[in-house]
């Protein structure tokens, strides 16, 4: 308790805690929005959706972490640079699981009924896309929050001074052990109640109308 | 208004299938498509509703005109609950014909059900009421009453029936049941899918079971 406390008042927990909750959400959020991008353009055009389908057996096995240091050279030492490799860590894998998912819907036979009963696009995008994506959107962010937490806490582990990552370098560097131990469990702790959100949307959505 | 057909030629990625083929579908009459499978009957239906584009020719009908469509399969969204499902149509009101119906088919128990919950015949039951709640002008059926048990059956049949009399509605309904099609046709379709073609219409009087079952064996 009182390393917990130490941890607090001494090398300001919370601060660092919310640093890599930061990285990880920005990035996370950045790749969902370049996922429904390239998504909305491959539906479209199906020429599109090959070619960036090339893309990403191209550049899919490419290890993310080796991109880092180019990304601090193109970017600066800063925190877009750190939130750009967590955004390029899941975007592949983001774009595949939500696109095969909307490939489904688009040319499942369901549309025809919405078709034939004219329903509105909007309630179509949210009643049949949005609540039909929910669990590949649900697997795809279950997946995220243990590689995109890595990549943050990767990416604050070099020339940061902040971050969970940074500040589980700077125990191992100084032997704190106790402390390294309760951060790595911090680490746990976030991880564990990143997962829980899902549920929390799910329970938000699926509601009656 | 009549519901009329002109010159229609319907293609898929292989080959032509119903060819150069005209009629004028009259309201408050029974129509049944007839003819062997993979001529095109279920292209046909799709495209009078605007779901299939790959035809030439025209197809005229009432813009102002409410369409139903009965699948063969279960077409209720099975994340959604019925009721959920239901409030997607904003042609569906809450009128007396609505509640007429929902008591009718006895599903007021089921509305607040998830549609993948359903039995098969459940399911064919809110889809049922989903096409007639609308109040169409025309009802396009696809074989639509094949997962039911015979009672089920009947019971959606005279309902279906019933309201294409009182209310002038045209049902153009594709089936293989020669019983369905003895029992309630006004007038049958026969295509041939040798010929690709538009054969002959038999009207009330011409149907029996010999002349379909003689029109099937002879058909190559």
């Amino acid at each position: 308790m009182n390393l917990l406390l130490n941890l607090y008042t001494e090398h300001q927990i919370l601060e660092h805690v919310l640093s890599t909750f930061q990285i990880f959400l920005s990035g996370l959020i950045c790749s969902y929005i370049l996922s429904l991008i390239l998504i909305v353009l491959g539906l479209r055009w199906s020429n599109v959706r090959k070619l960036i389908y090339f893309m990403v057996g191209l550049l899919q096995p490419i290890p993310r972490i080796v991109l880092f240091p180019l990304l601090l050279i193109l970017m600066g030492i800063n925190d877009i640079a750190r939130t750009s490799l967590v955004l390029v860590g899941l975007l592949f894998s983001n774009y595949l699981i939500l696109d095969s998912q909307f490939n489904h819907l688009k040319w499942n036979p369901l549309k025809k009924i919405l078709k034939v009963y004219k329903v509105q696009r909007l309630k179509i995008l949210y009643y049949y896309y949005l609540r039909g994506a929910l669990p590949a959107l649900g697997s795809s962010y279950k997946n995220s929050v243990g590689y995109g937490l890595t990549l943050a806490i990767v990416a604050e582990s070099s020339f940061s001074n902040k971050g969970l990552g940074f500040l589980i370098w700077k125990f191992w560097e100084r032997y704190d052990m106790p402390e390294l131990y309760l951060t790595i469990g911090l680490v746990s702790v976030l991880a564990l109640l990143l997962n829980l959100i899902p549920r929390g949307i799910k329970w938000m959505m699926v509601r009656s109308i | 208004m009549n519901l009329e057909i002109r010159n229609l030629t319907l293609f898929n990625d292989q080959e032509d299938l119903i060819k150069d083929f005209s009629y004028s579908f009259a309201p408050g009459f029974v129509y049944f498509v007839f003819g062997q499978i993979g001529l095109g009957k279920s292209l046909l239906l799709e495209s009078i509703a605007d779901l299939y584009s790959r035809y030439q020719g025209k197809i005229i009908k009432d813009p102002k005109a409410r369409i139903s469509f009965l699948f063969q399969k279960n077409m209720l969204i099975p994340w959604l609950t019925v009721q959920e499902n239901l409030a997607l149509i904003d042609q569906i009101q809450n009128t007396e014909w609505v509640q007429t119906l929902q008591d009718e088919l006895k599903i007021s128990n089921l509305l607040n059900k998830k549609a993948v919950d359903l039995s098969g015949g459940e399911l064919q039951k809110i889809n049922f009421y989903r096409a007639l709640a609308i109040e169409p002008n025309y009802i396009l059926a696809d074989e639509p009453f094949n997962s039911l048990d015979f009672k089920q059956k009947t019971e959606l049949e005279n309902l279906i029936i019933r309201y294409v009399k009182q209310r002038n509605a045209t049902l153009i309904w594709v089936s293989h049941d020669l019983i369905e099609i003895n029992k309630f046709s006004d007038f049958v379709l026969c295509f041939s899918k040798s010929e690709k073609r538009f054969l002959k219409t038999l009207a009330k009087d011409e149907v029996n079971y010999q002349t379909l079952s003689d029109y099937i064996v002879n058909e190559k």
